[in-house]
Formats: C-alpha cells, structure tokens, sequence
C-alpha cells in the first residue's frame, strides 16, 4: 500500500509528455527561414548589381586620394 | 554540464549586461552616424566620426564578442542548452551573423575615421558610406530588438536534437526510478520480517 502510494506522487513529480515522434518544425521558424532566404537574397544580388552602399574593395583607394584602376 | 544556481545568475547577468550595452552603444552610434551625415557643423560632423571609431572599437566590438560569449556559456550550461529549442539556435545564428557583419563593417567606420582625421570638411565621395553606416546601424538595432524579444518571449518550439536529448533524459529517468522502486521494496520487505519477527 505505501509502496503503491509512493510511486503515484513520484510518478506525478516527473513524468513528461511522451512522445513517440519528433515534434514538427514550428510555424514561427518556417516563416523566420524563408524571411532570412529572401534578406540574404536581395543583399546578394544588390551587391552583384553594384547597388549595394559600399564599395568594400576600393575605399582604402578613395580615403588616400588615388584613383580606382 | 549544468552550473550551480550563483554560477547561472551571474552568467544571466553578464549576458543582459552585455547584450543590453550593444544595443545601447549601436544606438548612440546610430545618433553620430545620423548627425555626421545631415550636420552642416564640419566641426560636428569630424567629432561624430571620430567618436564613431572609438565607440566601436572600444565598446561595440567588445560587448559584441562577449554578448555572444556570455549567451553560449549561459546555454550551455542551464537545461536550456544550445541546440535543443529554436529561440535559442535562432539567437545564437543572429548574434553569429550580426557579430560577423559588424566586423565587416569596421572598414567603412575606419575609413570615415581616417577622412575625418586628415580632412577639415568630409567630400562628397563619402556619402556612400555615410548612408551605409545610418542604414547598418538602424538594421543592427532591429536585429538586436528581434534577439532581446526572442529571449523575453521564448517561443514553443522543441528541435529534433532536443526531444532526443529529452528521451534519453527521460529513458534514465524511469530506469533510476525503477532502481530505487526495487530497493525500497527489498527494505520494506525486511521491515516487514522484522515486525513479524518481534511479533512472534
């Protein structure tokens, strides 16, 4: 009888959910990824289309003055 | 390995402390990005530049590494870990990607710098990367809004790592309590003898 007790109040204190299958991908993450997949996309071609604000590669060029080639 | 609890909270402090002065100095640096660019003052617009360097080499850049430091010793070492819920590997990405084009963009902050040292008035060839640096530190500030919002909401979400991770806990679980289960049957049964022994 006190065994039985003890394992109910135990059981109650730590047992999860089971589940048998992995949890599905939540809605919230599918939409964050496909935002990111866009962004990432715009700045690349924004950047390939030489739209992009920064000219990475020449400034060091322009800050002393000189010409681009 | 999981901290004890002085460990955990002094962690989570130096975390918020950190990350909160990120997103307090990309704020300030957003105010002298906007006033180098639109300031008539040539005065004004060489202090905000050189103010701009200093801010970030000496406090962005830090608070940057340790925010990210402090937030990957914090996980790991709660139940939260790293890679077991969404918020947290969609933070840790975020902080990653930020970390890394902020470091990019030293190179505009440096050459903005450099003009505004050598040069009374900043030339109309700079504008790019005046606008470049309004737009950079507005977008950081959005991005570090999403980051402060994802750990004050921590949305559901459990990641196949973590729910494996959870099994195997609860797998132990149920065996340690089948173990204790059995010895406390054995002392109760001895218990038991004993009473019937003394009755006897």
């Amino acid at each position: 009888m006190r065994n039985v007790f003890l394992r109910r109040t135990r059981d109650v204190g730590t047992s999860m959910p089971a589940r048998r299958s992995p949890p599905s991908t939540p809605r919230w993450v599918k939409v964050s990824v496909i935002i990111f997949i866009v962004l990432v996309l715009l700045f690349l071609i924004l950047h390939l289309t030489g739209h992009g604000f920064g000219d990475h590669m020449h400034m060091a060029i322009r800050a002393h003055g000189g010409q681009q080639l | 390995m999981i901290m004890t609890p002085g460990l955990r909270k002094f962690a989570l402090t130096a975390h918020v402390i950190t990350s909160v002065g990120w997103f307090g100095a990309v704020a300030a640096f957003l105010a002298l990005s906007i006033a180098g660019m639109i300031s008539q003052d040539a005065q004004l617009v060489r202090a905000a530049y050189l103010v701009m360097g200093l801010t970030t080499w000496f406090i962005i850049v830090p608070l940057a590494l340790a925010s990210l430091l402090t937030g990957i010793v914090s996980s790991l070492g709660t139940k939260w870990g790293l890679f077991r819920y969404y918020w947290i590997v969609a933070k840790l990405v975020i902080t990653l990607l930020a970390t890394l084009i902020l470091l990019v963009h030293t190179q505009p902050v440096d050459l903005l710098v450099s003009a505004a040292e050598k040069m009374t008035v900043l030339g109309a060839n700079l504008y790019g990367e005046q606008l470049q640096m309004v737009i950079a530190s507005g977008g950081a500030l959005v991005v570090l809004g999403v980051i402060t919002a994802l750990s004050y909401y921590k949305p559901r979400g459990m990641t196949r790592y973590g729910w494996r991770k959870q099994q195997e806990q609860n797998k132990g679980m149920a065996a340690k309590d089948a173990a204790t289960d059995k010895a406390q049957g054995v002392v109760h049964e001895r218990e038991d003898n004993n009473v019937h022994e003394a009755a006897r």
